[in-house]
């Protein structure tokens, strides 16, 4: 049985079929590009990741988005950055020592130049996309916030003097907000207070 | 890792060459014990002619079975 396993039976010799002919170029070509095209793919990167990051402020400052004053709003710009960063650290030449008579010593030196090109374009993609993402979710955010500034309220106020005692200024609450609530349908109210010298004004805002 | 030799007669100068195939196996051992058939496989190489520096092709059978996988197989 064993030397059935080893057996090795020669079926067919031939020229290259043009098919195979064919393949194999594909290949010596694709092994020749595996280096340039991570190479040239952060070189495209580096640009566009810098490119967007002029483009997020012109579009923050178009928008006002500025009036949310929020510290999301640099997130994008700083995930632009360094997914530039990592698409930089992809696109740097690597070091490494080989000879050219040993073949698999080249094949090792390829497959660790394209394996760590690659964490750094994987890692810079990530970032690069969620960048984008982000910055999509903030741009949506202009129109709620633009919506709510021009939102209209109507508003019904009821004042409780100090001199009524605490259950009777709970009990007349109460009411009130069932009042309200049987009026609207429970539909976007917001009941506010608001203290004064005199006792406290309660408030309900009906969008 | 085992080291077999394949003598090919050249299609494009007509002369025997000896070829060095480093072929690789995966060994699998089932608790069952039961065995499975040995079947015939074909792979199909690109080998240089030393003579011409060309290159041809050679499709030669090697006998595989379930508990015993070729993995690869590089012509030195």
């Amino acid at each position: 049985m064993e030397e059935k396993k080893n057996e090795i039976k020669l079926k067919n010799v031939s020229s290259i079929s043009p098919h195979n002919e064919a393949i194999y170029e594909v290949g010596k070509k694709m092994l020749a590009d595996s280096i340039e095209v991570g190479r040239d793919f952060s070189k495209f990167m580096i640009n566009l990741s810098t490119s967007a990051i002029p483009i997020y402020i012109t579009l923050i400052g178009f928008l006002s988005l500025q009036k949310l004053q929020t510290i999301l709003l640099i997130i994008p710009p700083i995930s632009f950055l360094v997914s530039s960063v990592l698409f930089v650290f992809a696109y740097l030449p690597k070091q490494g020592k080989y000879s050219l008579d040993v073949i698999d010593e080249i094949e090792s030196a390829i497959s660790r130049s394209i394996t760590s090109r690659n964490k750094f374009i994987y890692s810079g993609f990530i970032t690069f996309i969620f960048a984008i993402i982000f910055s999509i979710i903030l741009m949506t955010q202009y129109d709620k916030h633009s919506a709510d500034s021009k939102m209209q309220y109507e508003v019904i106020t009821m004042a409780i003097p100090d001199t009524l005692s605490l259950n009777d200024a709970q009990n007349k609450i109460g009411q009130f907000k069932s009042k309200i609530n049987s009026l609207t349908g429970n539909k976007d109210i917001i009941f506010k207070e608001f203290k004064t010298n005199k006792g406290i004004i309660f408030t309900a805002f009906l969008k | 890792m085992r080291n077999e030799k394949l003598e090919i007669k050249c299609p494009l100068c007509s002369k025997s060459h000896t070829y060095n195939l480093e072929i690789s196996r995966t060994i699998i051992r089932y608790f069952c014990g039961t065995y499975g058939p040995w079947y015939d496989k074909e792979f199909t190489r690109l080998f240089s002619c030393p003579v011409k520096g060309e290159k041809f092709q050679a499709t030669f059978i090697l006998s595989e079975s379930r508990e015993n996988l070729i993995d690869s197989i590089e012509i030195k």
